[in-house]
């Protein structure tokens, strides 16, 4: 089954690196990405315009104002900007629980920390590459390719779930 | 439930373990000599976070650059993103 999702820029980022964008929708029914997410992946716009299950979303009134609520909450404890990561997290919450797909440390602090996140699924980008493997898009040896984008360990534990797969 | 989910959902529920043997191995990857030799003062303070926390959009946003040529450079540098 496909499922709703919301992911951040960089996620997106390793998929491009990866070569693998294209199969996003097949793994997804539907896709929500934040303005922000947008706006940073605009190395990449022609790949994600190509594909039919994303839809690029606004925020609302109400949405925007929590985002920077969040945000300037989450910077006083780590520098940067990361409005991206936090909209993402945000749009999950109020649009009806998508999953949020990320490979930053940023929705997982909040979720850890606001009662209102605590149900909200995060995965890593990890899940994607489990999911194309069970779909027949890519074959077990293209984990290797992953080696520096995720942990030895993460990946170790994927073939060895996968014990079966070619 | 697919194996997929599984491990995802089991990742979500061992996040603070997982994470943290994830850390380790950014830490070993890094190559101070190398990024001291090549980076600039801001990218050095972006790789700094990035290690610790892994931070994307933070440590691409100190460093002044876009997310996906600040990943671009911690590969050229042999740092792990796990």
């Amino acid at each position: 089954m496909k499922e709703r999702a919301v992911l951040d820029t960089s996620f997106l980022v390793n998929l491009k690196r990866l070569d693998v964008l294209k199969y996003l929708c097949d793994v997804f029914e539907e896709i929500l990405i934040s303005p922000e997410v947008w706006k940073e992946s605009f190395q990449f716009h022609d790949d994600l315009e190509k594909l039919t299950c994303i839809k690029k979303e606004k925020l609302t009134t109400a949405e925007r104002e929590r985002v920077n609520e969040l945000h300037e909450e989450f910077s006083s404890h780590f520098s940067g900007k990361h409005f991206g990561e936090i909209e993402a997290l945000v749009l999950s919450q109020s649009r009806g629980f998508f999953l949020v797909i990320s490979d930053n440390f940023a929705p997982w602090y909040i979720r850890k920390h606001y009662e209102e996140y605590s149900k909200v699924y995060i995965f890593r980008g990890t899940y994607f590459f489990a999911r194309l493997l069970e779909l027949g898009k890519i074959k077990k040896k293209f984990f290797d390719k992953l080696i520096g984008t995720y942990s030895t360990k993460d990946i170790s534990r994927i073939k060895q779930r996968y014990n079966n797969h070619e | 439930m697919s194996n997929a989910r599984q491990l995802a959902e089991e990742y979500m529920e061992n996040f603070e373990e997982w994470e943290k043997e994830a850390k380790e191995e950014r830490l070993k990857s890094v190559n101070w000599d190398l990024i001291n030799k090549r980076c600039s003062k801001k990218q050095i303070e972006a790789i700094k976070l990035f290690v610790e926390f892994r931070l994307y959009e933070g440590a691409a946003s100190i460093a002044g650059m876009s997310i996906l040529d600040f990943v671009n450079l911690l590969d050229e540098l042999g740092v792990s993103r796990g």
